[in-house]
């Protein structure tokens, strides 16, 4: 008998600032619709395990996508990307996971991302509530630790885009921000996949993941969780969004809820899957409940 | 810590993955360990050619540096560190150990994984 994921992929072209890009993105499973979102330098394959979780596609219809210059959403055909430097920028960030939705027709689907995905998370939730009836916020923050940030861009383009620097320590770099409970064939998918990006792409997405989200305490005071709630997870093995980080925009939100998640790190979907679903399942029946 | 630099010579060298991250390496690299133990690894072209005391060497002669105290180490080599001592990288941000950050640092993360992997190994009596 031949094993098959029950996994489909697609094609769809969405404009987002006058440039139409062809996104790539997968999709399992029926119900309320949930919008993946990969972290810097990555793609929705991060999304495997929860894409074949039927406990989560029996009432959900989930969507991994892979932002363009990532994974198998090649750069614009018809812009000269290669005359500028990527960057990722907060206003992009917003913009792609709605054209997606409005592309797919979804009815105010629920967003969850991790990472700069996670980051994304509070900003939709902050930018857009009427469009989301929820949003899951994997490692987000009002802003990354402060070590990181002092970095700079330099800083982080001499480590990620470096051409004395082969891409297989990004990949390797990762490691500073996984559990080392998580079993080590996860590990090497993680840093499978950061070594499989684009040149620059991962150093130019932390633009956003450092620099361009960056929100205000007046801002999160002003999130409106009965419009589109907010949920937290946040891995304690993660040092550039701690518990500690996370603790501080919750304490912020009115009605946000956070949950500290215990052996995992930065990269929980794909560290360990079978541990962070039991931070998820109970966000996703509460969600299905209040739908 | 008790560690044991012929020990970890020779796991190294006859470490796949470790012999592999290190190709093309020509130069040293320097741990200091505290309470003054100090190795230097020395390499030519990939291959580890000898792990002498290193007290002498200086930093500006190193393609790689990595030091900490001792207690830090402990914690570094720990099975199941505590956050954020799970790798070089992380200990340095988050516990101020020191990690050099030159191109060659970069460049040869891969093999700064699993030389501390080994050294787990050897600390933790799994080697």
């Amino acid at each position: 008998m031949t094993k098959h994921d029950p996994i489909t992929g697609r094609y769809v072209y969405l404009t987002v600032e006058g440039i139409e890009y062809r996104v790539y993105y997968e999709e399992a499973g029926q119900g309320i619709p949930l919008i993946v979102g990969h972290t810097a330098g990555s793609d929705g394959r991060q999304y495997r395990h929860l894409l074949c979780d039927e406990e989560v596609t029996r009432n959900y219809r989930v969507i991994a996508f892979d932002l363009p210059y990532h994974g198998k959403s090649l750069p614009p055909y018809g812009v000269r990307w290669w005359e500028q430097e990527y960057n990722m920028t907060k206003a992009r960030m917003i913009a792609f996971p709605n054209a997606l939705s409005d592309a797919l027709g979804l009815d105010r689907p629920v967003y969850m991302g991790s990472s700069m995905g996670g980051h994304l998370a509070c900003d939709l939730a902050s930018t857009c509530p009427e469009r989301y009836r929820a949003t899951i916020a994997v490692e987000g923050a009002l802003r990354s630790a402060v070590e990181y940030v002092d970095v700079g861009m330099a800083g982080i383009r001499k480590e990620f885009d470096n051409p004395n620097v082969n891409r297989t320590s990004i990949g390797a770099a990762m490691m500073l921000n996984i559990s080392p409970y998580s079993p080590e064939e996860n590990v090497r998918e993680i840093q499978w996949e950061y070594a499989c990006g684009g040149p620059g792409i991962f150093a130019g997405d932390l633009l956003y993941y450092y620099y361009e989200h960056n929100m205000s305490d007046d801002e999160a005071r002003a999130i409106d969780t009965s419009k589109c709630m907010l949920y937290l997870l946040t891995g304690e093995y993660d040092p550039n969004t701690s518990p500690k980080e996370t603790q501080a925009l919750a304490d912020l939100v009115p009605g946000a809820k956070f949950w500290p998640m215990k052996q995992l790190g930065h990269f929980p979907v794909t560290e360990d899957y079978t541990k962070f679903r039991q931070y998820l399942l109970p966000i996703l029946e509460e969600i299905k409940a209040n739908s | 810590m008790g560690l044991d630099c012929k020990a970890f010579a020779e796991l190294a060298r006859g470490d796949f993955e470790f012999t592999r991250e290190t190709r093309y390496l020509t130069g040293i690299i320097k741990l200091e360990f505290g309470g003054g133990i100090v190795w230097a690894l020395n390499f030519h072209n990939g291959v580890l050619t000898l792990v002498e005391d290193g007290v002498a060497v200086s930093d500006s002669d190193c393609k790689i540096v990595v030091g900490g105290r001792s207690d830090q180490w402990e914690s570094l080599l720990e099975d199941k560190p505590l956050p954020f001592y799970q790798c070089l990288q992380s200990a340095a941000v988050k516990h101020q150990m020191k990690l050099s950050d030159t191109n060659e640092t970069f460049a040869y993360l891969p093999a700064l994984n699993r030389m501390t992997t080994l050294l787990r190994q050897l600390k933790n009596g799994r080697a």
